[in-house]
């Protein structure tokens, strides 16, 4: 790191260096969010739209016409009568949460085995798990399904939520790499002070990686609440579909009844954006780790 | 990967033993899961790759001819081809921009909620909406790229229709997924600590010098995280140029998982599907291995003495 | 004792008769209605006029209660079936687009049904041939069909009128056809297509139905060659490059990226992009809902002045029911599917859903003949030239390679002749390796 010795000369300069950056930083900032706005145009843009075709008559459909005129609000009604809405959320719920605390429990474990113990083999069975992701889904989905079959799950929630305890390869990795980046003194002086290494991982490892944990948390939910193949493949009893299930209800022969679609999937987004916005700071600024490093 | 040899339990110390117990009990849960739901399949699926299996009836056993197949498939090349291109160009593309772009919603300035969220908008709006959007954009005639590169005096091309732009067209609309790797910038961006940045302030150190000398170090752990995850999920790209072009025009986004799920379930060529899984598997592993063993010169971790 | 004694022979009796009672009442209502599980990819409005009937069934026979279950969509409702299938859990019964039919056919997925027919004696006569056909694979009969689309010319009426043309006179020969795409078509200022007359790959690629216009065939079944290379389908792919080479790939992809979306009132033949274009039956039941203004009709597609035996040319796709592999109830399955296919019943469905039904004697049905534009895709269905794609082991892959060679003829790739030799060799080797 560079030396912070600055000669007094300088001193007397800091004034007016202060200033000179502080507008610098304003202009900085400005140009932040310009870019930020423009590129996040592009990027809320498909909600507009989805939004937007939501409110529209079969006639406004698609057509140069962007604002709905006169606004359709009765798709939103018709939406949720075409599909037994909140049976369908029940059920995804009901999915997510099993889905999000399996997940939770069965990746924090073994990425801490994979992250701060060292012990023989530890790297080799590592790789295998990334490679449990390198084959296509595709190959291995039959066999799969024919577990599930064997253990009489089909239709079931089990073949959804049960392997959601078992580890996943993607969050066993990604909190292997938010545990490696805490530095081992923690844990040696936490060794030193008697602690065994669940106290380690409970008390000191975890409470510094809540912003990962949460990731976990969110995209477990996310992920589980949009699933669309498992749902397909494992349930054929319509009362236990979930919504992502009930969004297929709305394709046709030879289209879809698209603002009726769009209504429903408003109502299906909306929540998890709302929830976004209002949890985004716990899993990225989870707590202050600021001073332990360095 | 260092010591990736298996362990002689009868050479092992009681010290290594007391760590091998260890650590298998940590990772127990994903072994138990291995065993019980991934083991099976992927063995199923190496078995098939050397049958005639359509699925249905039981399969033959026909040795090595699915992979000499496969290397006279011209299909096979094709499809390898575009998906290297996408992994080879898009990735890299990818991972400045969401590295850039996480980097700009870690600036102290206002309404950072409201931009982190516009920027997660395309990973949970149904993919039917975002591609809407796409097309949009890359529409020849009024879409606002092919605009802007008019008045720049080029004319810009039918990107989805032409066999030479539908690739780099791909490749551009895949960045609206970058949603999820931003999400996990930023978790990493908290972990910099924020003294070590002023002090290289005080040191008179520019926004670049404490991006790409404190910044980016600090984040490489992500960033490793993301690229290994990258080139895992490019290899295997399916729904996009499934939805976009269905592979076309005249085979030019022909991707690997989609040449591979119609051999599948069109033309119940299990057993071939499975040899090109297998193929695959191979390819992305060694890039995987190779990523690994560079990663010792780029990826700073704090627990550095433990690798 | 005595009395513990008789306390428990008191016991045993009474448990013996709960659990007799139980086995009564449980078992015996159980065994006389079987359950019959239907999977299909119907949704909306129209999985509830299948529902309707489904209770109407049920309501009629007492032993056998179907439960329909709809997997909401085509290609959902295929992958899931065809898991299901390879993974033993089929359903007894199931609707299969006759498109999927061979592969699914030839591999064993579908039980054939010709034992059934035989020996409930089901009538088959009232079937069209293309309608029989395309349930049929290796000579059996795998599948019965539903409901079907038929495809057509569609000419914009108004636009005729404008253009100078007789807005009642369908094109009848392709000469015809493209003198006319030349008077249709409109330039702007710039020189950029405004309106088009014909698009041959529009609203998707119709090279299936201009092999038979053109008097081609894809597949010689006598002695099982593939036929890409045919004269005639070469012809015709070439009359489609010309097409392009007449009107510039490069204006017509422009003009074409401007379109609206399909099934709504900007699509482009709804809103005058485009005059005429080739389309299904179902048209007569969305330009009332998404353009009740355009002023349209439909005739046969058009051959060449040189092959007038090939007029009347159409393709034909539909739904076919299908006992799976696997079925636990194929013999109550069947007896559903011969009560779907009644005329009256099958019938009602193909009207709910605005499709073409499968039999003879409903060619003249008032609910199928009234509007005089669906009554062309009903004739249709009856004409000599009516074609399914051929039901070969292969023929996904078949028409998935027609499809790339079309694409790559059209951007200028490849002659047509090339293209479609190449088609043939990859084809014909893959079929000889399925056999």
């Amino acid at each position: 790191m560079m030396a912070a010795n600055l000669p007094a000369a300088q001193n007397m300069l800091r004034t007016s260096f202060r200033d000179s950056k502080r507008r610098r930083e304003r202009v900085g900032r400005l140009l932040v969010h310009l870019i930020l706005l423009i590129v996040g145009a592009l990027f809320l843009f498909p909600f507009v739209w989805m939004l937007l075709t939501a409110l529209k008559s079969d006639q406004q459909l698609f057509s140069n016409q962007w604002i709905p005129n006169p606004p359709v609000w009765s798709n939103f009604s018709k939406a949720l009568e075409y599909i037994p809405f909140w049976k369908y959320t029940l059920n995804t719920l009901y999915i997510c949460a099993l889905s999000v605390a399996g997940a939770i429990f069965s990746s924090v474990l073994p990425a801490y085995g994979f992250a701060r113990l060292r012990w023989p083999g530890r790297d080799l069975l590592f790789l295998i798990v990334l490679a449990t992701m390198m084959l296509p889904y595709q190959v291995t989905m039959i066999p799969v399904y024919i577990i599930f079959r064997n253990l009489n799950w089909i239709n079931t929630f089990k073949p959804l939520t049960v392997p959601a305890f078992f580890g996943s390869a993607f969050f066993i990795f990604l909190l292997r790499q938010f545990f490696m980046g805490i530095p081992e003194e923690l844990s040696d002086a936490a060794r030193i002070d008697g602690l065994g290494e669940f106290g380690i991982l409970f008390r000191i490892i975890l409470p510094l990686s809540k912003p990962a944990v949460a990731t976990v948390a969110l995209f477990t939910f996310m992920w589980t609440w949009n699933d669309f193949l498992g749902p397909l493949i494992y349930l054929s009893d319509i009362n236990m579909y979930t919504l992502s299930l009930g969004l297929q209800q709305f394709q046709t022969a030879h289209g879809a009844e698209w603002a009726l679609l769009m209504a429903a999937s408003t109502v299906v987004v909306l929540p998890v954006l709302v929830l976004f916005f209002f949890t985004q700071k716990t899993f990225i600024k989870g707590i202050a780790v600021t001073g332990l490093k360095g | 990967m260092s010591a990736a040899t298996v362990p002689r339990l009868h050479r092992l110390t009681r010290m290594q033993r007391r760590r091998l117990f260890y650590g298998l009990f940590f990772v127990s849960p994903w072994i138990i899961g291995f065993l019980w739901f991934t083991l099976y399949p992927m063995g199923a699926s190496l078995y098939y790759s050397f049958t005639d299996y359509n699925l249905i009836k039981t399969p033959q056993w026909i040795g090595a001819a699915n992979f000499r197949e496969l290397l006279g498939d011209e299909l096979f090349w094709t499809s390898l081809y575009n998906t290297f291109y996408l992994t080879v160009v898009g990735l890299p593309v990818t991972t400045i921009f969401s590295v850039g772009l996480a980097v700009l919603l870690n600036q102290k300035i206002r309404g950072l909620a409201f931009y982190r969220t516009i920027y997660y908008v395309p990973s949970v709006v149904p993919i039917v909406a975002t591609s809407i959007v796409w097309m949009w954009l890359l529409n020849p005639a009024y879409g606002p790229i092919n605009t802007f590169l008019g008045w720049l005096g080029i004319s810009g091309p039918n990107w989805l229709r032409d066999m030479v732009w539908a690739k780099p067209a791909l490749i551009l609309t895949g960045l609206w997924g970058v949603g999820p790797s931003v999400i996990i910038y930023l978790a990493a961006l908290q972990e910099v600590p924020q003294q070590l940045l002023e002090a290289a302030e005080l040191d008179g150190a520019g926004a670049w010098q404490k991006l790409f000398r404190i910044t980016l170090p600090m984040i490489s752990p992500a960033v490793f995280f993301n690229v290994i995850m990258g080139v895992i999920g490019s290899f295997q790209i399916f729904a996009q140029p499934l939805i976009m072009t269905n592979g076309g025009p005249a085979n030019a986004t022909l991707v690997y998982a989609l040449y591979l799920f119609r051999n599948a379930f069109s033309y119940f060529k299990m057993g071939y599907a499975s040899a090109l899984a297998w193929v695959l598997f191979g390819i992305i592993l060694l890039c995987t291995v190779l990523i690994f063993k560079t990663s010792a010169r780029w990826v700073y971790y704090e627990t550095g003495g433990n690798r | 004792m005595a009395s513990k004694k008789r306390l428990a022979a008191k016991f045993t009796l009474f448990a013996l008769i709960l659990s007799l009672a139980v086995l009564v009442l449980g078992i015996v209502p159980a065994g006389a209605r079987t359950t019959v599980t239907f999977w299909h990819s119907w949704t909306g409005d129209e999985a509830k006029a299948l529902e309707g009937l489904i209770a109407e069934f049920n309501k009629t026979h007492e032993d056998i209660q179907v439960q329909g279950i709809s997997q909401g969509g085509w290609s959902n409702h295929h992958q899931k079936l065809l898991t299901a299938v390879s993974g033993g859990t089929a359903p007894d019964v199931a609707n299969l687009g006759s498109d999927y039919l061979p592969e699914w056919a030839h591999n064993g997925a579908l039980t054939p049904l010709d034992s059934y027919i035989s020996k409930s004696k089901y009538d088959l006569s009232d079937f069209y041939p293309i309608s029989l056909q395309m349930g049929r694979f290796g000579g059996k009969t795998y599948g019965l069909a539903l409901n079907q689309d038929t495809y057509a010319l569609l000419w914009n009426k108004d636009l005729f009128k404008k253009a100078g043309l007789d807005p009642e006179k369908a094109p009848k020969t392709i000469e015809e056809l493209d003198a006319m795409v030349e008077k249709l078509t409109v330039r702007d200022k710039d020189g950029k297509i405004a309106q088009i007359g014909f698009l041959p790959d529009f609203p998707w690629g119709h090279f299936d139905l201009y092999g038979p216009a053109f008097g081609g065939s894809f597949y010689d079944a006598r002695n099982k060659k593939i036929t890409a290379n045919d004269a005639e389908i070469v012809r015709a792919l070439e009359w489609e490059q010309g097409f392009y080479k007449k009107y510039d790939v490069k204006s017509i992809s422009t003009f074409k990226s401007g379109f609206g979306a399909y099934a709504t009132g900007n699509y482009a033949f709804y809103t005058g992009k485009v005059a005429m274009v080739v389309e299904g039956e179902w048209q007569a039941a969305f330009i009332p809902k998404f353009a009740p203004k355009l002023n349209w009709g439909a005739a046969p597609f058009p051959s060449p002045k040189d092959k007038p035996g090939a007029y009347g040319a159409t393709t034909t796709v539909g739904s076919l029911l299908v006992i799976p592999k696997g079925s636990k109830h194929a013999s109550e399955a069947w007896e559903f599917i011969r009560w779907m296919e009644q005329p009256r019943n099958a019938g009602k469905f193909a009207a709910a859903l605005h499709n073409v039904p499968a039999f003879k004697s409903l060619a003249d049905d008032p609910e199928f003949t009234t509007d005089a534009n669906f009554r062309v895709f009903m004739r249709l269905l009856g004409s000599a030239n009516a074609r399914h794609w051929p039901q070969i082991p292969v023929a996904n892959m078949y028409a998935t390679e027609i499809g790339s060679a079309e694409e790559a003829v059209v951007l200028g790739k490849k002659p047509a002749k090339e293209a479609l030799d190449e088609v043939t060799r990859k084809i014909q080797a893959a079929l000889d390796k399925a056999k």
